[in-house]
């Protein structure tokens, strides 16, 4: 058998039109092993990810370094050679498991290619195969879904559907690039044991991308720290949580909650908000007239008490209705049914124009803060967008001053108040 | 003289004024000034910029128009001056005898002999066969045959030492002005507009342009002082000047249309994608309705029922140009009526996706009131769409304008138009020897422009569309 | 499924109903019947009886929308919106002013449009498709560069250029294909489809090809597509497997749009090459003002458009397993 590392790179400088990314970057992983490349986004593993592969996009040129796999010269090879290479010998598992699979071919179909691309097999063969693939990854009646398609089937299983697929011809090195980033809480896990399992039932070689580095820290083997461009440090997984060498992995290490960090005990007997029997249900329209021929109970009978002083969190899968409640509460949403009391005062039935005064005292913090902050605007116009709409403070000046005082309240710089919001990255 | 305002001269005005405001105050957004400076920055947009505006300037022209004084009226009815029927403009004056019919029937470009033989009567009585010589068209030659090239040669070098010397004119000055902000030497500033840094702004290419547009149009001008550049059509029409004239109407359709085309759509768009219910419902059923109508049927039943109003009411136009410019603005009304439910779609489309996002619910979440969410956060955040789509539509307005007019439903027949001289010269192809400089300056110079505006477009959809700057 | 397609045929009635009331108005309400009349008679000084006499002839002599002359539900029949504009949902188109019927006009010119529309329509997208998909293979390398000019270049040229130019080359210099007519039959009439179709496809590329290069370009960006070359899948593989079949989506929606457009060409074609087909005969019903075959036209070709909208929508459900399995 082949002796070494499977997978080696050595020295890589990748730019994207002139602008330097990867500055020599060093890895190894041996058969049998999870390597974990973390670092924050920006900080070129995805890139390092697809130098690998060799798909990396365009405009981006490889300017120095090796990749050895297995001994092979990847970066040497022509793209005619390479192309047998992937997805036979090393694969790859991307990030957004929606958008990576072909919406208009069956899952079958789709994993199927992979074997028909790189081995000879009958068609009857090739599905035993596939349905062998999908039952491994955890997929329930493996057979029946072949016929799927991928809107048919849940994040998580598009997922392991996407692992299925880079198993089929039973690579050396398996590259997975933030794998369950995109998943929820619950299912992470589950796909994240699914890898580690059949990393160790195969001897696979396994390079993790991730920013997080609680994913990492069970299951990885040993793993890197990628910063700008550059690795700070190589160590195996133990060592690394305990002996952190870099400055910069003892801030990332101390980042990671844990349970129980958070935790105040200001009780007052008066709830500030109170949730009988919330309900919140969007009907389901059907037919040529569109009639509405059943409900999606979104929020069906919630029961709540919020206290002064006192965060309650709301945990559960997406889906599962979370963000429904919080826009019912702030009237966003109409509910169909129950109660929603405010300081005591049932706010189901306010009129629009009454609501305009409850919301000084009733705000939200978005998911995304991407889609939450309007391109078009300066920061300091959308802090003050509220304060305009709601008169608080008298006049600009008043609102300008309290704008600056805010940033500073939560660590921002004052200076960025007259920038776009997605300048400041 | 009296000046006369047809009402597309007004609303053109208004729409360049308009364009003129927009500038500063775009000016002032730090984003709108970074993607127009992406759009000025590159090589292919400056350059279609400064062709199009060469076109605006040659429509803003013959956008000025005014009634001469009749001269021997005014002297004998006491102090009452009356004035000229036709209606001329600037251009007019400029082409000074070139508007009315200069020779009898076609004739060759640069030709000083007519193009047909002709009965003419010698000097000593015999009657003989032979192509006669223009009344215009190098009329100052004494020996044509022998003089002719020369004379070309000779006006062509002093319109290209003219247009020349008024660049250099320009462009030093220019670059003294850039080399005083920038605090470098003039020949500093000369080094880097000859060998621009890839994300400077292109000069080179500005100055390139712009002597190419000087040495066009003097050497035009210089030349059609003396011939006919394009040759004279059927009518003896100089075709230069008709082509030039029909600048007017190709880029008047053009904006006009794109102005009462732009309210409409966005109206109704963006209160559809936002309110969505039975005004969405409403808004969607029009302009499924108005669109399933094919647009051609829809403009030549409107005009012909224009027509059939305006036989019947012949005395609320008083000049053939207030009634053809009525014609103009009432098919720039038609158009835009038929062509505003592709942008619609677009922005409904748009603000539903904007509607779900969390800013617009922070905003109400904030009670902000909703004609304030649509001003501040949807506006400005459909603003690409409206302006990929204007510019791309311009073209395509430029284009039909000679179909329509083909097909007997564009602008008024006695109105100079690149599709009424298409209409008028499309027989004669078929002519033995072939003419065929009318019908290939009007393609020409409506080629020139709906390429002009066919790069500008691409140049603003590369710089405002988020989808292309991914790709790119 | 069927209750979708149901559904989408429904919703065509009430669109139709609108297009018929606006054509009703355009026509009837801007300019009375008297008007119409004195424009076919000619000029101002027409007798009263003159007029009378052709209204009467013509059917026009009616109420517009309410007869309170008449007893019963003639009270609402014996109306000019009944008579011209409702019964337009029938396909009774009535008889054009010179007084022949409009429907065997129709049904006899059908066929000759419909020889030159559907060959250039799918000749042409397969041209414009394939030119396409050559820019999109070659991106990068100077060929793209170079194509995309032209492609600008050849959209930017009016389309009477290429006929009256191609038809000036190909008929006139090159004796190729006769330049205009069409024969009685289809063993002779092919002859006189080859200039017209031709032509009209190659002013088609310009645009066309542009649309399709840019849907494929952004096709060409999605992560299924890395996905595909992760698997090891060569270019055109990619390509031909992966993005062709994703991209029938949006080229379905461009289809439709350029139904319309088909009209103008036909229109155009038609007149130019002396082909008896619909686009003539509406061109000749514009130019002698006779409003009763246009409105027959308007109607006729806001049925084919809603047609190619229901005909799309099905065929989506073809492409697409999201709409299909809903």
């Amino acid at each position: 058998m082949m002796s070494g590392p499977v997978l080696r790179v050595e020295d890589l400088d990748v730019s994207i039109s002139g602008e330097r990314i990867l500055r020599g970057v060093n890895l190894e992983i041996e058969a049998g092993e999870l390597f974990a490349l973390v670092g924050e986004s920006g900080s070129g593993k995805s890139i390092t990810a697809l130098s690998i592969m060799r798909l990396l996009p365009e405009e981006a040129t490889i300017d120095r370094g090796k990749i050895l796999l297995s001994g092979l010269d990847l970066l040497r090879l022509p793209e005619y050679r390479m192309r047998d290479v992937r997805g036979s010998r090393v694969s790859m598992i991307f990030q957004e498991p929606m958008s990576s699979l072909n919406p208009v071919m069956t899952v079958g179909d789709q994993i199927a290619e992979v074997i028909l691309r790189h081995q000879k097999a009958g068609n009857r063969q090739v599905r035993e195969m596939v349905a062998e693939l999908l039952d491994s990854v955890g997929i329930a009646g493996p057979s029946e879904r072949l016929s799927w398609y991928p809107h048919q089937l849940s994040g998580g299983q598009k997922q392991r559907v996407m692992i299925a697929m880079a198993l089929a011809c039973r690579p050396k090195l398996l590259v997975a690039d933030e794998p369950t980033t995109a998943l929820d809480v619950t299912i992470q896990a589950q796909v994240l044991s699914l890898l580690k399992d059949i990393q160790r039932n195969r001897r696979l070689a396994v390079l993790l991308i991730t920013h997080d580095l609680g994913v990492v820290a069970n299951i990885a083997d040993r793993l890197a720290v990628m910063r700008r461009g550059r690795i700070l440090e190589t160590a195996p997984a133990r060592t690394f949580f305990r002996f952190p060498r870099h400055e910069y992995s003892r801030e990332l290490i101390t980042t990671v909650p844990g349970p129980g960090t958070y935790r105040q005990e200001i009780r007052s007997k008066q709830p500030v908000l109170e949730l009988h029997d919330l309900k919140v249900h969007f009907p389901v329209r059907k037919g040529i007239f569109q009639r509405t021929v059943s409900t999606v109970r979104a929020v069906d009978g919630i029961e709540l008490e919020v206290f002064r002083g006192e965060t309650v969190a709301l945990v559960g899968e997406s889906g599962s209705g979370k963000s429904t409640v919080g826009r019912a509460v702030l009237r966003l949403l109409d509910p169909t049914g129950g109660i929603i009391k405010f300081e005591g005062r049932n706010i189901n039935d306010v009129p629009a124009r009454a609501m305009r005064t409850l919301r000084k005292d009733l705000q939200i913090i978005f998911q995304d803060p991407y889609s939450s902050m309007n391109p078009r605007m300066t920061v300091a116009d959308i802090i003050k967008e509220g304060m305009n709409s709601l008169d608080i403070e008298s006049g600009q000046k008043e609102r300008d001053a309290r704008v600056v005082e805010l940033m500073e309240q939560v660590g921002l710089p004052p200076e960025l108040r007259r920038r776009y919001p997605h300048v400041r990255g | 003289m009296k000046l006369v305002l047809l009402w597309t001269d007004c609303l053109f005005f208004l729409l360049l004024a308009g364009i003129a405001l927009m500038v500063p105050l775009s000016g002032r957004n730090i984003q709108l000034r970074e993607q127009w400076g992406r759009v000025f920055g590159s090589r292919v947009g400056v350059a279609s910029a400064m062709v199009l505006c060469a076109f605006l300037v040659t429509a803003a022209l013959d956008s000025v128009h005014f009634r001469p004084a009749l001269e021997n009226a005014g002297s004998n009815t006491g102090g009452q001056i009356h004035y000229s029927p036709r209606v001329l403009s600037l251009l007019d004056c400029i082409f000074g005898e070139l508007n009315r019919p200069a020779e009898k029937t076609y004739s060759v470009p640069f030709a000083s002999h007519a193009f047909c033989k002709e009965n003419v009567l010698t000097q000593s009585g015999d009657v003989v066969r032979e192509f006669p010589r223009l009344s215009y068209g190098g009329r100052h030659l004494e020996d044509p045959e022998n003089e002719k090239l020369r004379d070309i040669m000779s006006r062509t070098g002093k319109a290209v030492v003219h247009a020349f010397m008024l660049w250099a004119l320009i462009a030093v000055s220019c670059v003294q002005m850039l080399a005083w902000r920038q605090n470098r030497s003039f020949s500093g500033s000369v080094v880097r507009i000859w060998r621009p840094a890839p994300a400077v702004f292109p000069w080179r290419t500005v100055f390139a342009v712009l002597l190419v547009i000087f040495l066009v149009s003097g050497w035009l001008y210089e030349m059609s002082r003396v011939y006919h550049v394009l040759g004279t059509d059927k009518v003896g029409m100089d075709v230069l000047f008709q082509a030039l004239k029909s600048i007017r109407t190709g880029v008047l359709i053009g904006l006009l249309t794109t102005l009462v085309m732009l309210p409409i759509a966005i109206l109704f768009g963006v209160s559809a994608g936002y309110f969505g219910g039975w005004i969405d419902d409403v808004i969607q059923y029009v302009y499924t309705t108005l669109n399933s109508i094919p647009g051609v049927l829809l403009i030549a039943a409107a005009i012909l029922i224009l027509q059939v109003y305006m036989n019947n009411h012949p005395e609320l136009f008083d000049t053939e140009a207030s009634r053809s410019d009525m014609r103009l603005l009432f098919l720039c009304i038609i158009l835009g009526v038929t062509s505003w439910t592709g942008l619609c779609r677009m922005l409904r489309a748009e603000t539903l996706k904007l509607r779900s996002l969390e800013y617009v619910d922070a905003a109400r979440a904030f009670a902000v009131r909703s004609h304030v969410i649509l001003a501040r956060h949807i506006l400005p955040n459909v603003l690409h769409i409206v302006l990929i789509s204007v510019a791309l539509d311009f073209s395509g307005l430029v284009l039909a304008e000679a179909v329509l007019s083909y097909v007997g439903v564009g602008v008024d027949p006695s109105m100079n138009s690149w599709g009424n001289m298409i209409n008028s010269a499309r027989l004669e192809l078929a002519r033995e020897p072939v003419v065929w400089w009318p019908l290939a300056s009007a393609f020409f110079f409506m080629f020139c422009l709906v390429l002009a505006a066919n790069l500008f477009a691409d140049a603003v959809r590369d710089a405002f569309d988020p989808r292309t700057r991914m790709v790119k | 499924m069927w209750a979708y397609i149901c559904r989408r045929i429904l919703y065509a009635v009430p669109i139709l109903i609108g297009v018929n009331l606006l054509t009703f108005m355009l026509f009837f309400l801007v300019n009375s019947p008297d008007d119409m009349a004195r424009a076919q008679l000619g000029g101002k000084y027409v007798k009263d009886e003159a007029i009378e006499a052709w209204k009467a002839n013509h059917g026009y002599d009616k109420p517009l929308f309410f007869n309170s002359g008449a007893d019963g539900l003639d009270k609402l029949t014996q109306t000019i919106f009944f008579q011209k504009s409702l019964r337009l949902f029938l396909f009774d188109f009535g008889i054009s002013d010179d007084g022949r019927s409009i429907s065997r006009d129709i049904k006899d010119r059908m066929w000759p449009s419909l020889a030159i529309a559907l060959p250039t329509f799918v000749v042409g997208l397969m041209v414009n498709i394939t030119v396409a998909i050559l820019i999109v293979m070659f991106r990068g390398a100077v060929f793209e560069l170079i194509a995309v000019i032209g492609l600008v270049m050849l959209m930017s040229i009016s389309g009477l250029f290429y006929i009256i130019v191609g038809q000036y080359v190909i008929s006139v210099l090159c004796h190729l294909a006769p330049i205009s007519g069409f024969g009685t039959g289809p063993a002779d009439s092919w002859r006189f489809l080859i200039l017209p179709v031709i032509i009209g496809v190659i002013s088609g590329i310009g645009s066309g090809a542009r649309w399709y290069r840019t849907i494929f370009l952004e096709e060409i960006h999605k992560d299924y597509v890395r996905t595909a070359r992760a698997k090891g899948l060569s270019e055109i593989r990619v390509f031909f497997r992966h993005v062709l079949k994703n991209a029938m989506l949006p080229i379905l929606t461009g289809v439709v749009v350029v139904i319309p457009l088909l009209f103008l060409g036909i229109l155009i074609m038609e007149s130019f090459f002396g082909i008896p087909g619909l686009g003539s005969y509406t061109i000749e019903a514009i130019e002698s003002q006779d409003f009763a075959i246009v409105r027959a036209m308007v109607f006729l070709g806001s049925v084919l458009y809603i047609a190619g909208l229901i005909l799309t929508d099905i065929s989506y459900t073809r492409f697409d397993p999201r709409v299909r399995l809903s």
